[in-house]
Parts: structure tokens; sequence; C-alpha cells
């Protein structure tokens, strides 16, 4: 057994010991520091996914900002509803998918929409460009602005919201716009027409909006689709003064009847694609039911 | 489809061969026999005779239960059409789901609505009015009611009678003489005070003395 080392009196008595036993500094006692380099380490097969990981959170994608951590259906929000102030409505609030024009311009260019024909959700659904779920209270398309100062498509275009830059956009570029309303149920026809013929179900009848809605889509203004069409021709001549642009002279179809979800197809129709056949309800009630007068949507938030 | 029918002429044959061998020779003609072979061997996918007439574009027998259901039948007029068999009546909804629908009452009409949100925003829109209109009458009375409050204020500072001054003093007195705040309605305050005066009055009475002594030492001196 080695002898205990006598204490040492101070730190420098202590470090002249540890260089008076130590050996002299030679090349192959030159090294990096620990730590300096490393090796790379092999991970186990399942976290070496590319991005898609299995297990603890740290390794996994992460949830979106704002989400805490816990049982998918009882958000935050929902578990701590204090505040009015803040998201107080996030749970009956509807969402527009954001579709700016620059984004427009593009699938006209490419091809995927046609700009000669009316633009609605139904061809925009039609690219499968765009998912919509009426479910998580999704409404259709809000047309943005970004790309205002480049578009110079005259074209025939429906959407759920607008703001007033995009408006004054498409009208100087001699196009015509309208805000319009689908009801949830609609808007599933609309968003996948062949699936909706193929489950056999009619045409529904389009409602108008609901009391809170009203507003917006019977606006001028907005270019609402339930607004009197002469006060939507003053409101773009309007428009065209505060923006300073012109409006060409342009003459276009008349618009889908606010019941209509389908250009050409009235509601009630069944449309059999195999036989390429549409049939209509002939039962004088059924046929009321559809042509009944306009019907607006059930208070929804 | 050939299979389905072959296998179940098989297999009702099939408890007719045990019994007699009269009966086989009728339950089985050689060439169906032959046939049925022939298309089993065909069927190399291993299929169910349902899917291989899907998969063959055709149209599958109602099997199951749940194809008798009205919602699977629109469905199967939807994909197949006419072809389908299916009344094409069954697609709209019934008489009685419409009435269900009228009498839940869920869909008003328009113009009704319409008219409902007129009135209220209408209504908004006046309430708004009032408010404003109230809110500016008060804008234009304010700088007068400010000047009265404020005459009012100096005149009540004034007119404090002279017994709440003397107490206001005797307690700013107590508050520079003790150090520290206290409330004339504790108990405490009058002891204090009359501690205070005590200690005062013997600090006057040194004095004097002081003074007395003062003046007899220079007279004596």
């Amino acid at each position: 057994m080695a002898k205990p080392a006598k204490a040492a009196a101070s730190s420098a008595e202590r470090a002249l010991r540890i260089v008076e036993n130590s050996s002299r500094v030679r090349l192959q006692d030159l090294r990096d520091n620990i730590g300096a380099r490393t090796l790379g380490k092999q991970q186990s097969n399942v976290h070496n996914q590319h991005g898609h990981t299995i297990g603890q959170l740290q390794h996994a994608a992460k949830p979106p900002l704002g989400w805490i951590w816990g049982d998918f259906f009882r958000p935050w929000q929902r578990m701590f509803p204090g505040t009015k102030l803040f998201n107080a409505d996030i749970n009956i609030r509807r969402e527009y998918t954001p579709l700016s024009l620059i984004e427009l311009a593009r699938l006209i260019d490419l091809g995927w929409v046609d700009q000669k024909k009316p633009i609605d959700i139904v061809a925009l659904c039609a690219t499968r460009k765009f998912k919509i779920e009426p479910h998580l209270r999704q409404c259709g398309f809000d047309l943005t602005p970004e790309g205002a100062d480049a578009w110079k498509y005259p074209v025939d275009i429906e959407v759920q919201w607008a703001s007033q830059r995009t408006i004054a956009a498409v009208e100087s570029a001699g196009g015509r716009i309208r805000t319009a309303y689908y009801d949830p149920e609609s808007l599933r026809a609309a968003i996948d027409a062949k699936t909706w013929f193929q489950s056999g179900r009619p045409v529904p009848r389009r409602l108008a909006p609901p009391p809170s809605l009203v507003s917006y889509y019977s606006d001028p203004v907005n270019r609402g689709y339930l607004a009197d069409v002469a006060e939507i021709e003053h409101a773009r001549q309007r428009l065209s003064m505060t923006m300073g642009t012109t409006l060409p002279e342009t003459t276009f179809d008349a618009v889908k009847h606010p019941k209509q979800v389908f250009n050409g197809l009235p509601p009630g129709a069944i449309v059999s694609l195999k036989d390429r056949k549409v049939f209509m309800p002939t039962h004088p009630d059924v046929r009321d039911y559809y042509e009944e007068g306009l019907r607006a949507d059930k208070q929804y938030p | 489809m050939l299979r389905v029918r072959l296998s179940k002429l098989l297999w009702s044959s099939g408890c007719k061969y045990a019994s007699t061998s009269e009966t086989r020779i009728e339950a089985i003609p050689e060439e169906t026999y032959d046939a049925y072979r022939q298309e089993a061997s065909l069927n190399v996918s291993h299929m169910k005779p349902r899917h291989r007439i899907i998969a063959a574009g055709g149209i599958p027998p109602v099997e199951f239960e749940w194809e008798k259901t009205r919602s699977a039948a629109r469905e199967r007029f939807g994909t197949y059409g006419l072809e389908s068999g299916v009344d094409v009546r069954q697609c709209w909804p019934t008489i009685e789901e419409i009435e269900e629908e009228k009498a839940i009452g869920f869909y008003r009409h328009y113009l009704e609505v319409l008219k409902e949100v007129k009135a209220l925003e209408a209504a908004k829109k006046k309430k708004d009015k009032d408010r404003i209109a109230e809110l500016e009458a008060n804008e234009k009375r304010y700088p007068g009611l400010l000047a009265k409050y404020q005459a009012g204020q100096v005149k009540k500072e004034k007119e404090k009678d002279a017994q709440e001054v003397a107490l206001e003093k005797k307690i700013r007195e107590i508050q520079e003489y003790f150090g520290y705040w206290i409330d004339p309605k504790d108990p405490r305050f009058e002891v204090m005070f009359q501690q205070k005066q005590d200690e005062e009055k013997k600090a006057a009475r040194q004095a004097k003395r002081l003074e007395k002594e003062k003046k007899t030492i220079a007279e004596v001196l």
C-alpha cells in the first residue's frame, strides 16, 4: 500500500508536486481536450427515419405552436376557457382557406383553372390542390390581395370572402367577383362533386347565410351574392373611384342562382355519371321542397 | 359470378352426392364439372367472387344485409346507374323526412331572416347614435361642471370648521412628535396626546428653571 501523500500546505505547493511527479512533455503526450472530437453515433434504426420518428416528444414531429401536451380533443383553449378576450370563439370560428391572387394566376397559367369559365369553389376544388374540410368549420376560400398589382385576368370568380383590395384588383382587370355562402351540406357537395354524385344523393338546395352572415353577403360593398345588382354596380363605381382605377366594359353570363351549387344543375337533381343522365323529382312535395323560396341556414355560431 | 353459381350448385349437390349415385349424376353433369375446374384453374388471383366481379367492372350482387339499406341502395344507384336496378325514387328524401325537417324549423325563410337582421342592425345603429349624442351633450356640459366642482372643492376647504382644523393640527403634531401617524379614533391617541402635552410642559418648566438659574448666576457674578 502506497504511503499517503503528505497534505499540501497550499495550492501552489500541490501544483508544484504535480509538476515534479509528471513526466517530461513529449510529442506523444500531446492530445486533444476531452470531448474535442466525437465520433458519429449509430442510431438505432427506428430513430434514424428522416424526420419521422417514434416515441417521445423530443424526437417526434412537434405539435403546433401554442399546443400543450395532453388530450388532443380537449385543447387548452377548452380546458381553460377563462378569458373572453382571447380566443373565446375558437371552437365556433369560421375558417376560410386563403387563396391569393398570385396563386390563382399561377393556377390559370398552368391550366388548372379555366379563366374563360366561371371560377367558383367547385372549379377550385376540382384542381385537387386545396383541401376544405367542412366538419372543421372551414367554409371556403378567402381571396387575398397578394399579387394584386400584377393581376390581369378578366375572370368571373365567386369566393366566400374577399377584401376590398382584391375586389378592386379583379374588377379593374375587367373581371367580376362575388362573395357567396355555401352551407355545410352544399359545401360537401361542391368540394367533391364526383363522390357526391356517386353517393346517389341529390344536389342539395343551397341555403342562404345564417343571421350572423346575412349582413356580409347582402352588402354590395363586399359584392355579396344576395345584394341588389344596381347597388353592386354603384359600389363598383365607388370602389374604382376610391382606388383610382378604371373599369373596363365587360359582359358576363348571369350569376349562379343562390340556390344552385353547380352551374347548370338545379337543386334536387340526381346525377348518374354512369348513364350520363340527370334525374329530377316528379313528386309534387319533393319538387316543392327543392323549388320553394330561399331558406336561410340555421344559426351556427 | 359464374363461380358463385357453380359452387352453390356443387354445394347443394354435394349433400345429394352422399345419398345415391343417381342424384349425383343429375346434380353434376360432366361438362359443368369441367367448366368449374377450368374456371378454378384460371382464378389465380384467389379473389372472392364479389371482388372478381367488381374488378371486372361488373355490378356485385346484393349479398349482405347492409346492402339492403336505403343509403346503400342510393350509393348503388349513384355508382352503377340505371343498370343497378335500384329505384331512383329512393334517392330523394321521403315525404316524412321533408315534413320532419319542416317541423323542426331549422331553416327559416331568407326574407324573414333578412328582415330580422335589418331590424337588429337598425336598433344597434340607433343605440350607438343615441349613445354618441348623449356623450356629445355630456362633453359640452363638462367644462362648466368641472369648474363648478373645483370651485366647490375650494370653498369646502375654506369652510372647514375650526374644530376640524384643530383636530387636523393635533394629528399633525402627534405625527411630528412621535414620528408616525396614528388614528384619532384610536384610544391610544388621547393617551399619546396627553403624554406629549405633559412632556412639553415639563420641558417648558425645565427651560424656565434654567433661565432662572442663569439669571441668578448672572446676578451673583
